[in-house]
């Protein structure tokens, strides 16, 4: 498996967007920072997209032979595509009838359904054409799917790539609007625990940074970037008790 | 080198487990506003040993009970019983309070065995007999019950619990959603 890099992903989503499979499939995950930013890194060693898994349902056939003709390779009783080189495309559900978690799309092509994506799918703007063709997460839909994202492994570094898309939108009003509108689709205790594990991950990268040496200057730079995202998100979310 | 990629069902396996521990955390979380409320009320020790004795029972915890009706204050899990139907104690023990005056009445009575100092817990640390644990405090705040058995109020039944038990939002939780409606229900 190989860790893919910024042109490279961007290539396959020029590649999927003259396929047939065309808007079907919308850059998302880690590797959705690609879509939204030059210098955010991704950290990531395959490609996250997206797609409407009641579709995957009824099409999984097509599905199949249309990854096949982009070269590649369905792994049984997986979500995940490979292409010859090593570069893997993991696809994400989300489904345009409900908005639970489960496990949908097709008897070979089993997708996990999430409930929290497909509430931000339905709402409107969340994604964005790319300049290079193919579709991705909107940054707000990127930040604010990532905060509210629960995994215990990598889970710091959803929360981390969150702020700093936070930070580097930090004078867009637009951005900020659309984020707050996005976060509010949920009860008050998701944005809370969202609120508070950002935090979580804000301080365990001060700690680090404290501890770095010289040679560490850009890590610094990057955990400022962290901090301006905590308090923009702090700004727009104020914890109880301090709300106007 | 072969990879092996997670199949679908082993990320549900994984994201259900995910979810679990994020609900634990996020309880957590929710339960720091419970820790503040209750911190207000200052933990009082209610097995102080200056103050508490414990004496066997020498009849059923109800007799006994009904024996000192009008006397006793009851708290804890007898208070719990009384009010809301449920303890949350494995003994069936008495918990109140009592005069000094009235505990020697009631080994007088023939009620309990001579009393003692009290142990550490009000769960029973040995094989024991049931028995009634006094608090030999007089100025007791209560509400009589229609049966004529007095029980501490809310606030105090949590200053008890969290002064012998230590905190326990758990308990605190269900006890709160059933104690305070139950007493007005019987008062009322």
């Amino acid at each position: 498996m190989s860790r893919p890099k910024r042109a490279e992903v961007l290539a396959l989503l020029n590649q999927v967007g003259s396929s047939s499979l065309g808007n079907r499939l919308i850059l998302a995950g880690s590797s959705g920072v690609y879509g939204i930013s030059e210098t955010i890194p991704a950290l990531t060693e395959d490609v996250d997209v997206l797609i409407d898994a009641d579709w995957v349902a009824k099409e999984e056939q097509q599905l199949i032979g249309e990854m096949k003709k982009l070269g590649f390779e369905h792994q049984p009783e997986t979500s995940t595509f490979l292409r010859q080189d090593g570069l893997s495309l993991d696809l994400v559900g989300y489904s345009r009838q409900d908005s639970v978690d489960r496990i949908g799309g097709g008897e070979n092509v089993p997708i996990m359904v999430f409930g929290d994506l497909s509430q931000v799918l339905a709402a409107p703007g969340t994604t964005i054409e790319l300049p290079t063709q193919g579709k991705a997460l909107s940054a707000a839909a990127l930040a604010a799917v990532k905060l509210l994202t629960i995994r215990l492994e990598k889970g710091s570094k959803d929360k981390l790539q969150a702020l700093l898309v936070i930070a580097e939108h930090a004078e867009d009003e637009d951005f900020l609007r659309k984020l707050r509108r996005l976060l509010m689709l949920f009860e008050s205790d998701r944005i809370e625990d969202a609120v508070s594990d950002a935090q979580t991950a804000c301080l365990a990268v001060s700690g680090d940074v404290v501890r770095a040496d010289a040679e560490s200057s850009g890590y610094a730079d990057m955990s400022q970037a962290i901090n301006h995202g905590l308090d923009i998100l702090k700004r727009l979310f104020p914890p109880r008790g301090e709300q106007p | 080198m072969s990879q092996r990629f997670l199949t679908t069902a082993e990320r549900w396996r994984r994201y259900q487990r995910d979810l679990e521990a994020y609900r634990r955390r996020s309880l957590f979380r929710r339960s720091h506003s419970r820790f503040r409320r209750d911190l207000d009320i200052v933990p009082h020790i209610f097995l102080l040993a200056s103050k508490a004795r414990m004496a066997p029972l020498r009849g059923p915890e109800e007799a006994v009970r009904n024996a000192l009706r009008g006397r006793a204050v009851w708290t804890l899990d007898t208070a719990a019983r009384l009010v809301s139907g449920h303890g949350f104690l494995a003994s069936r023990d008495l918990t109140g309070y009592l005069a000094a005056s009235d505990l020697a009445w009631a080994e007088d009575k023939g009620l309990v065995n001579m009393p003692r100092s009290s142990g550490l817990s009000v769960d029973p640390l040995y094989q024991r007999p049931p028995m009634l644990i006094a608090n030999l405090e007089e100025q007791i705040p209560y509400v009589e019950l229609p049966s004529g058995d007095r029980v501490v109020p809310w606030t105090f039944l949590v200053r008890d619990l969290m002064g012998t038990l230590g905190w326990r939002p758990d308990l605190l939780t269900r006890l709160e959603a059933t104690f305070p409606t139950g007493l007005a229900a019987l008062t009322d």
